[in-house]
């Protein structure tokens, strides 16, 4: 059976039970004991009576005297636990008896004469004391006696001398000293279960201490410390729990005091661009959302600058992304040392940086900007043997009680950023509701939402154009480019020139441009079906945001790979510009493609960078004239000598030259007399929907 | 038994041939000069002894010697030829009493009722030996001038006595007569109680006079005797110093040294004589008295010194 005690039950047990056992057996020996003593005393005491009385007795005996034994055994008969005592003379009468006593007749006969008999009852005991004569030396010679008569004839026994003696007395002593035995082991028994108690307490109180302590560190309460009142073990044992405790918090500090720390980095780096050490946009619209705040409230005015880097992208195109790192480091650097105390600079993402200008006028701000501006331009980027200088647009917004909200001022700045850009980069523009550069932003910033909403709606459409040999002859293979469309909510179709500016701007261009091709090979595949007889290119534009992307360029390998008989019905219309900058991948891609048949082109040459070392490096089967040198040939002769001159390389590189814009049969006659290969316009062919070409869209719903 | 007898013969042979030898010389040498008395002890007793070595001291003071022999064993011979014997104690006279030719014989320490009754006729054989005795006891005359000069109040004496000595009344009752008291007694019944007879003596009598009748008196029934006469206030005049120190207010007696020098003197007065001749048979002429100053003082009794007494008494013989 199975107890869980406490250490004070424990203690009360050890102090207690131990005890218990000792008492109980002392008190066993001493009640055995005192009641052997008593009832030995008894006995003693009574044989010392009968003894002293037998003698008294002799002469009452001897003389018959009755009174004499009467007054002699009525003094023993009062000394205690005497119960009776009788004389009887040798012959066994009774002489006389004082007090109770049952003497049997009996007894009397078979008495010794030489010593006390003892007669033992549970109640009483009873003693026969034998009366004999005392001889007295009366004689000086006792030879004379000798011979003389002789006494011995008379028998020397006179008679018994009976005592009764009660042990009432005894047993009542012994069953006292058995109650009091027991209340004193009671006692003692209760005092040291009291002091058990006590010594259990004075354990236990500084073990639930402990205990108590102990769970509040658990609980995590480190400062939580034991009273430090024990000497031994125990105090060995409160000193240990508040070292650990203080160890464990010391710890504790030392883990906060990390987590600080790196709570600290997470939040500065939450907050600051991790290259170049500014601010970032997240912390910048906190900052912006107070200055905002502060002058809605209290009047004051702010100016919000909107900054990018022109010629950013060139240099980290053509030098790589260290470079451009390395730049806005430096960059980042010598405008901060610009600043004022209170103004906030912080790197919005890319090349696109953002000044706070607090309580700073419109005039100041557009001071401090400028200087900004100024210090950049004398900058110069060295990056291995070469040195770049780079500029930066500005676009500025003035924070006042006017102002909307932080997104709005942030598009405000960046409107005007885009309309310094677009006023030939490196200057400074302040936004105003009224601005017309700006409202054509703001339709660009509407165009995202329609393209999106466009591609949502299903509301894009392609239609085809028609590229003929500039002699007339019919080839067997048709040219055609195909051409983005949007129908508009009214039902009015759209030109790409609206929206594709925006959507190149935006980053919509690999969603327009996936679209366009899943069109075209499910068109080419339609012309298949149909079995035309005539072999068709379809040329379709790709720009050079999907050129980069290579999930567009996986995809279109894997459609390819899935349908290859596509493959020699494709053409690519690329830019110069899209090249730029991805010369390596651009010319990967165009070897991949042209495994499966496909051939390319490359559009507008002549509007652009124009850089014959790019013509010479891009592996394109078809050169197209930019129509701005095309639409005015017949009056111009500077443009006549252009198109002449790309033609003439062109065909000295081997490639098939189309012109594009021709309007007019004039351009024509022009263009033909040129040796042009190929001709695309108004002119030749105006564009049409796609059912012209290969019928009806049996798959579209 | 036979080599004893043996070992014991050839000693007496020996003996036989230096007393031949002796008796040369003395039938020469003259009977006055000097005597060897033959001193008979009933055994090697202290008071026995006692006697003998005062007997002995007066003889050799007196130029004669002393021989010692015990009552077993005595012979005629060991005798020796001594011109008188002196038997001390009954049982020494007795075993001399059997022995032909012997010398004539004084007897010791007896009790005069023995005396009296059985030792002078079988000592003296009807006459044809001579002999004489100094008794134990105590002369009536002493002790009733004893009683007279102790207690001058008393005016009854109180005696118990057996059957036996009823003879003596007669003698006790002229003694105390002599001296103006009268005598109680009463007489005891072999195995019956005292204490009755005794106190109807102690009722009537002023003392009580003990005499040695081992009947009445005895170291059984000393006790209740001494206890019942206290009852009574009656003093108890004794017959030994041990009475005395048992509870006997006084006691008249004599001792053996005085006894043996009563016996020297009479040895010396016989031996002068031709033929030996012993005086009569006699009480003790030296006594002493005994007092217990315990029980006189319980008693309530005024008693002049033991010196004074013994004095006084000198004259009564």
């Amino acid at each position: 059976m199975a107890i869980s005690l406490g250490i004070r039950g424990r203690v009360i047990g050890l102090a207690v039970v131990p005890m218990a056992i000792i008492g109980v057996l002392l008190l066993f020996q001493l009640i055995t004991g005192k009641i052997d003593d008593l009832d030995q005393s008894l006995r003693t005491r009574s044989v010392a009576i009968a003894r002293q009385l037998a003698p008294a007795a002799e002469y009452g005996v001897e003389s018959g005297n009755i009174e004499v034994l009467r007054t002699l055994i009525g003094k023993a008969a009062i000394e205690p636990d005497i119960r009776g005592v009788a004389v009887l003379s040798g012959d066994g009468r009774w002489l006389v008896q004082v007090g109770r006593g049952t003497w049997a007749d009996s007894v009397s006969g078979k008495l010794p004469i030489d010593r006390i008999h003892q007669i033992e009852y549970k109640d009483r005991l009873v003693y026969y004391a034998p009366i004999t004569r005392t001889e007295v030396v009366i004689d000086d010679f006792q030879a004379v006696d000798a011979h003389t008569a002789s006494p011995g004839a008379q028998t020397r026994l006179l008679g018994w001398v009976g005592l009764e003696v009660s042990r009432n007395a005894t047993l009542k002593s012994q069953r006292d000293a058995i109650v009091r035995s027991l209340l004193i082991l009671l006692a003692g028994l209760g005092v040291s279960l009291y002091l058990a108690w006590r010594i259990g307490r004075q354990i236990t109180r500084p073990i639930l201490a402990l205990t108590h302590t102990v769970s509040r560190i658990g609980e995590g309460h480190l400062e939580e410390r034991v009273e430090q009142s024990g000497q031994a073990e125990l105090g060995m044992l409160q000193h240990g729990v508040n070292h650990m405790a203080a160890h464990l918090q010391s710890m504790q500090d030392q883990m906060q005091e990390k987590i600080d720390q790196a709570t600290a980095r997470l939040i500065y780096q939450a907050s600051h661009d991790a290259l170049t050490g500014l601010i970032n946009r997240r912390e910048f619209e906190l900052r912006l959302e107070r200055a905002l705040q502060s002058a809605m409230q209290q009047g004051r005015e702010h100016a919000l600058c909107y900054m990018d880097l022109d010629q950013f992208k060139v240099i980290n195109d053509t030098c790589g992304h260290a470079a451009g790192d390395e730049l806005l480091r430096q960059l980042a650097l010598l405008l901060k040392g610009n600043l004022r105390e209170r103004d906030t600079l912080a790197r919005l993402g890319g090349d696109e940086f953002a000044l706070l200008l607090e309580n700073c006028s419109i005039a100041d701000a557009l001071e401090v900007a400028d200087t900004f501006r100024a210090e950049v331009q004398r900058f110069r980027f060295k990056w291995g043997e070469r040195i770049f200088a780079v500029g930066m647009s500005v676009g500025m917004a003035a924070i006042n009680r006017d102002s909307g909200t932080t997104a709005s001022l942030l598009s405000a700045a960046d409107a005007a950023c885009y309309v310094a850009k677009d006023r030939g980069r490196n200057q400074i523009h302040l936004y105003e509701s009224r601005d017309l550069d700006l409202a054509r932003h703001r339709g660009e910033m509407q165009w995202v939402t329609r393209i999106q909403r466009a591609l949502e709606e299903q509301r894009l459409r392609l239609s085809w154009q028609a590229i003929n040999r500039t002699d007339g002859v019919v080839e067997t293979t048709r040219h055609v480019e195909l051409l983005l469309r949007m129908v508009d909510d009214d039902g009015s179709e759209i030109l790409p020139m609206a929206f594709i500016p925006a959507a190149e701007r935006y980053f919509i261009m690999p969603s327009l441009d996936s679209w366009v091709i899943e069109e075209t090979l499910r068109l080419c595949t339609r012309y298949l079906t149909a079995e035309r007889e005539a072999h068709c290119l379809f040329a379709v534009n790709l720009s050079g945001a999907s050129l980069k992307d290579p999930e567009f360029r996986r995809k279109l390998l894997m459609h390819l790979q899935e349908n290859p008989v596509i493959g020699p019905h494709l053409c690519f219309e690329i830019t110069e510009t899209a090249a730029i900058g991805n010369l390596t991948v651009v010319n990967d891609f165009i070897d991949a493609m042209r495994e499966f048949g496909c051939s390319f082109a490359l559009d507008d040459f002549g509007s652009g960078l124009s850089s014959f070392t790019y013509l010479k490096n891009l592996k394109v089967d078809y050169l197209k004239i930019d129509g701005a040198f095309v639409r005015d040939i017949t009056s111009n002769p500077i443009d006549r000598a252009m198109v002449e001159a790309i033609h003439k390389i062109g065909h000295q590189m081997g490639l098939k030259t189309v012109a594009e814009y021709v309007e007019s049969d004039q351009i024509l006659a022009v263009l033909r007399q040129i040796g042009v290969d190929y001709v695309q316009g108004n002119g030749i062919h105006s564009p049409e929907s796609l059912e012209s070409l290969c019928g009806p869209d049996l798959n579209q719903g | 038994m036979t080599g004893w007898l043996a070992r014991r013969w050839t000693e007496w042979q020996r003996a036989t041939n230096w007393a031949l030898v002796f008796i040369c010389l003395a039938s020469v040498s003259g009977q006055a000069v000097a005597a060897r008395v033959a001193v008979v002890l009933s055994e090697d007793s202290t008071h026995y002894q006692e006697a003998y070595q005062v007997i002995r001291a007066h003889l050799e003071a007196a130029g004669h010697k002393a021989s010692r022999t015990y009552a077993e064993g005595v012979t005629s011979a060991a005798l020796n030829d001594a011109p008188l014997a002196v038997a001390v104690g009954v049982r020494a006279a007795e075993s001399l009493a059997v022995l032909p030719n012997r010398p004539p014989v004084l007897a010791l320490l007896v009790p005069r009722a023995w005396y009296v009754k059985n030792g002078r006729t079988r000592l003296t054989e009807g006459g044809r030996y001579s002999a004489s005795a100094i008794y134990i006891d105590q002369p009536f005359e002493r002790q009733a001038a004893l009683i007279r000069l102790a207690f001058p109040e008393a005016r009854r004496v109180g005696v118990l006595l057996s059957a036996e000595q009823e003879g003596l009344l007669g003698e006790l009752d002229e003694a105390l007569r002599s001296q103006q008291l009268s005598l109680v007694h009463a007489r005891l019944v072999d195995g019956e109680h005292l204490i009755k007879p005794l106190e109807s003596v102690l009722s009537e009598a002023d003392l009580l006079l003990a005499l040695p009748d081992p009947l009445a008196f005895n170291s059984n029934t000393a006790q209740s005797l001494f206890l019942t006469s206290y009852r009574y206030r009656d003093p108890v005049l004794g017959y030994s110093r041990s009475m005395t120190r048992a509870g006997a207010l006084l006691s008249l007696h004599s001792s053996p040294a005085q006894i043996g020098r009563q016996a020297a003197e009479w040895v010396n007065y016989a031996l002068v004589t031709v033929p030996v001749h012993l005086p009569a048979p006699s009480y003790p002429a030296y006594f002493s008295i005994s007092i217990n100053e315990q029980v006189a003082r319980s008693l309530g009794f005024t008693l002049p010194s033991e010196a004074e007494l013994e004095k006084r008494l000198g004259g009564v013989r």
